[in-house]
Protein backbone atom coordinates (compact mmCIF):
# COMPACT_ATOMS: atom_id res chain seq x y z
CA UNK A 1 0.00 0.00 0.00
CA UNK A 2 1.54 3.33 -1.11
CA UNK A 3 0.68 5.78 1.60
CA UNK A 4 1.79 8.83 -0.23
CA UNK A 5 -0.37 8.72 -3.37
CA UNK A 6 -2.39 11.29 -3.56
CA UNK A 7 -5.93 10.60 -4.73
CA UNK A 8 -7.87 13.96 -6.40
CA UNK A 9 -11.31 15.23 -4.38
CA UNK A 10 -10.24 12.80 -1.38
CA UNK A 11 -6.70 14.37 -0.24
CA UNK A 12 -6.11 18.09 -0.25
CA UNK A 13 -3.77 19.80 -2.75
CA UNK A 14 -0.48 20.79 -1.35
CA UNK A 15 -1.51 24.41 -2.58
CA UNK A 16 -0.38 26.01 1.22
CA UNK A 17 2.53 28.07 -0.07
CA UNK A 18 0.56 29.91 -3.36
CA UNK A 19 -3.16 29.60 -2.01
CA UNK A 20 -3.87 33.34 -2.53
CA UNK A 21 -3.82 32.51 -6.22
CA UNK A 22 -6.96 30.29 -5.87
CA UNK A 23 -8.72 34.15 -5.42
CA UNK A 24 -8.49 34.31 -9.06
CA UNK A 25 -10.32 31.16 -9.89
CA UNK A 26 -12.80 31.49 -7.01
CA UNK A 27 -13.79 35.23 -8.25
CA UNK A 28 -14.08 33.79 -12.21
CA UNK A 29 -16.42 31.17 -11.02
CA UNK A 30 -18.16 33.07 -8.61
CA UNK A 31 -18.97 35.97 -11.30
CA UNK A 32 -20.20 33.43 -13.93
CA UNK A 33 -22.68 31.75 -11.94
CA UNK A 34 -23.89 35.29 -10.51
CA UNK A 35 -23.88 36.49 -14.21
CA UNK A 36 -25.46 33.33 -15.46
CA UNK A 37 -28.47 34.03 -13.49
CA UNK A 38 -28.61 37.88 -14.24
CA UNK A 39 -27.67 39.07 -17.40
CA UNK A 40 -30.92 39.40 -19.97
CA UNK A 41 -28.95 38.26 -22.84
CA UNK A 42 -26.20 35.26 -22.59
CA UNK A 43 -24.71 36.58 -24.91
CA UNK A 44 -22.98 38.90 -22.51
CA UNK A 45 -21.77 36.49 -19.85
CA UNK A 46 -18.33 36.51 -20.83
CA UNK A 47 -17.99 40.28 -20.85
CA UNK A 48 -19.82 40.60 -17.85
CA UNK A 49 -17.99 37.52 -16.12
CA UNK A 50 -14.67 39.47 -16.71
CA UNK A 51 -15.79 42.32 -15.56
CA UNK A 52 -17.02 41.38 -12.25
CA UNK A 53 -14.41 38.99 -11.86
CA UNK A 54 -11.91 41.94 -12.19
CA UNK A 55 -13.88 44.00 -9.50
CA UNK A 56 -13.92 40.60 -6.97
CA UNK A 57 -10.05 40.79 -7.62
CA UNK A 58 -9.32 44.41 -7.29
CA UNK A 59 -11.56 44.88 -4.51
CA UNK A 60 -10.45 41.90 -2.40
CA UNK A 61 -6.69 43.33 -3.14
CA UNK A 62 -7.95 46.80 -2.08
CA UNK A 63 -9.03 45.77 0.91
CA UNK A 64 -6.11 43.66 1.61
CA UNK A 65 -3.52 46.29 1.21
CA UNK A 66 -6.09 48.61 3.45
CA UNK A 67 -5.59 46.58 5.91
CA UNK A 68 -1.87 45.84 5.62
CA UNK A 69 -1.42 49.37 5.97
CA UNK A 70 -3.50 49.78 8.91
CA UNK A 71 -1.97 47.27 10.90
CA UNK A 72 1.27 48.10 9.95
CA UNK A 73 1.64 51.83 9.17
CA UNK A 74 -1.56 53.49 11.29
CA UNK A 75 -2.03 51.20 14.45
CA UNK A 76 1.63 51.69 15.18
CA UNK A 77 1.44 55.30 14.92
CA UNK A 78 -1.40 55.54 17.13
CA UNK A 79 -0.27 52.96 20.08
CA UNK A 80 3.49 54.48 19.90
CA UNK B 1 -44.14 47.82 -18.26
CA UNK B 2 -47.32 46.12 -19.10
CA UNK B 3 -49.08 46.19 -15.85
CA UNK B 4 -51.77 43.04 -16.31
CA UNK B 5 -48.71 40.85 -16.75
CA UNK B 6 -47.56 39.59 -12.50
CA UNK B 7 -44.68 41.23 -10.89
CA UNK B 8 -43.58 37.39 -9.55
CA UNK B 9 -44.96 34.31 -11.15
CA UNK B 10 -44.44 30.84 -9.26
CA UNK B 11 -42.94 28.00 -11.29
CA UNK B 12 -43.01 25.07 -8.93
CA UNK B 13 -41.56 22.13 -11.32
CA UNK B 14 -38.42 24.29 -12.15
CA UNK B 15 -38.20 25.20 -8.29
CA UNK B 16 -38.13 21.28 -7.51
CA UNK B 17 -35.66 20.46 -10.49
CA UNK B 18 -33.80 23.60 -9.46
CA UNK B 19 -33.45 21.81 -5.88
CA UNK B 20 -32.24 18.42 -7.46
CA UNK B 21 -29.51 19.53 -9.11
CA UNK B 22 -27.96 23.17 -9.89
CA UNK B 23 -29.19 24.66 -13.02
CA UNK B 24 -31.82 21.90 -13.90
CA UNK B 25 -34.82 24.66 -13.28
CA UNK B 26 -33.68 27.02 -15.57
CA UNK B 27 -33.34 23.84 -18.13
CA UNK B 28 -37.15 22.58 -16.85
CA UNK B 29 -38.06 26.23 -17.76
CA UNK B 30 -37.27 26.33 -21.35
CA UNK B 31 -33.58 28.36 -20.80
CA UNK B 32 -31.28 25.24 -21.22
CA UNK B 33 -27.99 27.42 -21.99
CA UNK B 34 -28.81 29.57 -18.76
CA UNK B 35 -29.15 26.38 -17.20
CA UNK B 36 -25.83 24.63 -18.37
CA UNK B 37 -24.20 27.81 -17.51
CA UNK B 38 -25.34 27.79 -13.81
CA UNK B 39 -24.95 24.16 -13.79
CA UNK B 40 -21.04 23.91 -14.10
CA UNK B 41 -20.93 27.37 -12.19
CA UNK B 42 -22.04 25.63 -8.82
CA UNK B 43 -21.08 22.55 -9.68
CA UNK B 44 -17.48 23.75 -11.28
CA UNK B 45 -17.33 26.07 -7.66
CA UNK B 46 -18.06 22.68 -6.05
CA UNK B 47 -15.78 20.28 -7.27
CA UNK B 48 -13.27 22.71 -6.88
CA UNK B 49 -13.44 23.40 -3.58
CA UNK B 50 -13.46 19.36 -3.19
CA UNK B 51 -10.60 18.94 -5.26
CA UNK B 52 -8.67 22.09 -3.12
CA UNK B 53 -9.80 20.68 0.79
CA UNK B 54 -10.53 17.37 -0.33
CA UNK B 55 -13.13 15.46 0.64
CA UNK B 56 -12.96 16.61 4.33
CA UNK B 57 -14.36 19.99 3.56
CA UNK B 58 -17.65 18.37 3.38
CA UNK B 59 -18.60 17.34 6.76
CA UNK B 60 -21.92 18.08 8.48
CA UNK B 61 -20.78 16.62 11.86
CA UNK B 62 -17.26 18.91 12.15
CA UNK B 63 -18.26 21.67 9.98
CA UNK B 64 -21.98 21.88 10.57
CA UNK B 65 -22.76 25.53 10.07
CA UNK B 66 -20.24 25.57 7.02
CA UNK B 67 -22.92 21.85 5.88
CA UNK B 68 -25.84 24.43 5.86
CA UNK B 69 -24.54 26.27 3.15
CA UNK B 70 -22.77 23.64 1.10
CA UNK B 71 -26.45 21.63 1.14
CA UNK B 72 -27.53 24.01 -0.60
CA UNK B 73 -26.08 23.12 -3.43
CA UNK B 74 -28.28 19.89 -3.17
CA UNK B 75 -28.28 16.41 -3.41
CA UNK B 76 -24.62 15.96 -4.68
CA UNK B 77 -23.39 17.76 -1.48
CA UNK B 78 -25.59 15.89 0.86
CA UNK B 79 -24.14 12.99 -1.16
CA UNK B 80 -20.44 13.76 -0.41
CA UNK B 81 -21.15 14.35 2.95
CA UNK B 82 -22.42 10.49 3.25
CA UNK B 83 -19.28 9.15 0.78
CA UNK B 84 -17.35 11.13 3.83
CA UNK B 85 -18.90 9.76 6.54
CA UNK B 86 -19.54 6.60 6.09
CA UNK B 87 -16.41 5.73 3.88
CA UNK B 88 -13.58 7.74 5.27
CA UNK B 89 -14.35 8.33 8.50
CA UNK B 90 -12.95 6.34 11.20
CA UNK B 91 -15.02 4.48 14.38
CA UNK B 92 -13.20 5.56 17.99
CA UNK B 93 -13.72 3.12 20.53
CA UNK B 94 -12.93 5.28 22.88
CA UNK B 95 -14.66 8.44 22.41
CA UNK B 96 -17.76 5.79 20.95
CA UNK B 97 -17.52 7.70 17.59
CA UNK B 98 -16.62 8.53 14.43
CA UNK B 99 -14.07 11.06 13.82
CA UNK B 100 -11.49 11.93 10.74
CA UNK B 101 -8.31 9.75 10.97
CA UNK B 102 -5.34 10.47 12.35
CA UNK B 103 -2.14 10.84 10.28
CA UNK B 104 -0.90 7.26 9.92
CA UNK B 105 -3.97 5.58 10.78
CA UNK B 106 -6.20 2.73 8.97
CA UNK B 107 -9.61 2.03 8.44
CA UNK B 108 -11.03 -0.89 8.83
CA UNK B 109 -14.04 -1.69 6.89
CA UNK B 110 -14.99 -5.00 8.41
CA UNK B 111 -14.59 -4.44 11.92
CA UNK B 112 -17.71 -5.32 14.06
CA UNK B 113 -20.34 -4.04 15.55
CA UNK B 114 -19.05 -0.58 14.13
CA UNK B 115 -17.72 -0.65 10.45
CA UNK B 116 -14.96 1.41 9.75
CA UNK B 117 -12.59 0.72 12.98
CA UNK B 118 -9.47 3.11 13.53
CA UNK B 119 -6.48 1.31 13.43
CA UNK B 120 -2.83 2.44 13.91
CA UNK B 121 -0.80 1.62 10.97
CA UNK B 122 2.07 0.49 13.40
CA UNK B 123 -0.41 -3.14 14.42
CA UNK B 124 -2.08 -3.32 10.65
CA UNK B 125 0.83 -5.99 11.14
CA UNK B 126 -0.29 -8.66 8.22
CA UNK B 127 -3.88 -7.49 8.23
CA UNK B 128 -5.38 -7.42 4.80
CA UNK B 129 -8.78 -5.23 3.41
CA UNK B 130 -7.58 -1.90 5.23
CA UNK B 131 -8.42 1.14 3.95
CA UNK B 132 -5.91 4.05 3.77
CA UNK B 133 -8.61 6.98 5.32
CA UNK B 134 -8.90 10.30 3.39
CA UNK B 135 -6.08 12.87 4.46
CA UNK B 136 -7.14 15.79 6.77
CA UNK B 137 -7.09 18.99 5.28
CA UNK B 138 -5.97 22.11 7.30
CA UNK B 139 -5.00 25.91 7.48
CA UNK B 140 -5.61 27.93 4.18
CA UNK B 141 -6.23 24.84 1.94
CA UNK B 142 -8.77 23.75 4.56
CA UNK B 143 -10.42 26.96 4.60
CA UNK B 144 -10.43 27.60 0.83
CA UNK B 145 -11.55 24.74 0.17
CA UNK B 146 -14.70 25.36 2.40
CA UNK B 147 -15.46 28.62 1.23
CA UNK B 148 -15.47 27.67 -2.15
CA UNK B 149 -18.05 24.75 -1.69
CA UNK B 150 -20.16 27.51 0.91
CA UNK B 151 -20.42 29.54 -2.02
CA UNK B 152 -21.38 27.10 -4.54
CA UNK B 153 -24.26 26.72 -2.18
CA UNK B 154 -25.07 30.38 -1.72
CA UNK B 155 -25.04 30.47 -5.32
CA UNK B 156 -27.06 28.01 -6.18
CA UNK B 157 -29.61 29.61 -3.61
CA UNK B 158 -30.06 32.42 -5.98
CA UNK B 159 -30.35 30.33 -8.97
CA UNK B 160 -33.33 28.20 -7.31
CA UNK B 161 -35.19 31.51 -5.97
CA UNK B 162 -34.85 32.56 -9.88
CA UNK B 163 -36.11 29.22 -11.35
CA UNK B 164 -39.39 29.20 -8.96
CA UNK B 165 -39.64 32.92 -8.91
CA UNK B 166 -38.77 34.45 -12.29
CA UNK B 167 -37.62 38.05 -11.38
CA UNK B 168 -38.08 40.24 -14.05
CA UNK B 169 -34.51 40.65 -15.71
CA UNK B 170 -33.94 44.56 -17.07
CA UNK B 171 -34.30 44.02 -20.48
CA UNK B 172 -31.53 45.75 -22.70
CA UNK B 173 -33.19 46.83 -25.09
CA UNK B 174 -32.97 49.39 -28.17
CA UNK B 175 -35.38 51.74 -26.59
CA UNK B 176 -34.17 54.77 -24.68
CA UNK B 177 -36.24 53.63 -21.61
CA UNK B 178 -35.50 50.29 -20.24
CA UNK B 179 -38.44 48.00 -20.03
CA UNK B 180 -38.74 45.01 -17.39
CA UNK B 181 -40.07 41.31 -18.27
CA UNK B 182 -40.47 38.36 -17.09
CA UNK B 183 -36.95 36.43 -17.63
CA UNK B 184 -38.88 32.90 -18.49
CA UNK B 185 -40.57 34.63 -21.16
CA UNK B 186 -37.38 35.40 -23.31
CA UNK B 187 -36.07 31.68 -23.51
CA UNK B 188 -32.36 30.47 -23.54
CA UNK B 189 -30.10 31.78 -25.49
Amino acid sequence: MTFLAYRPFIDPLGVHASWYLLLVPCAILVAFTYKAVRVPDLRRLARDTAVMAMQIIVGMVALGAAAYLFIEVVLPRLVR
Amino acid sequence: MNPSTPDVSFEPLALFAACVLPGLGHAARGERARGLAIGVGVLGLFAGGVLIGGIDVVDRREDGVWFLGQALVGPVAIATDYVHQSRFKVYDDRLRRYRSAYPGELRDPNSAPEPGKAVPSGQAGTRTGLQKPNVKSVGKVNELGTLFTALAGMLNLIAIIDAGFPTRRREIASSPTPTLKPAGAGGGA
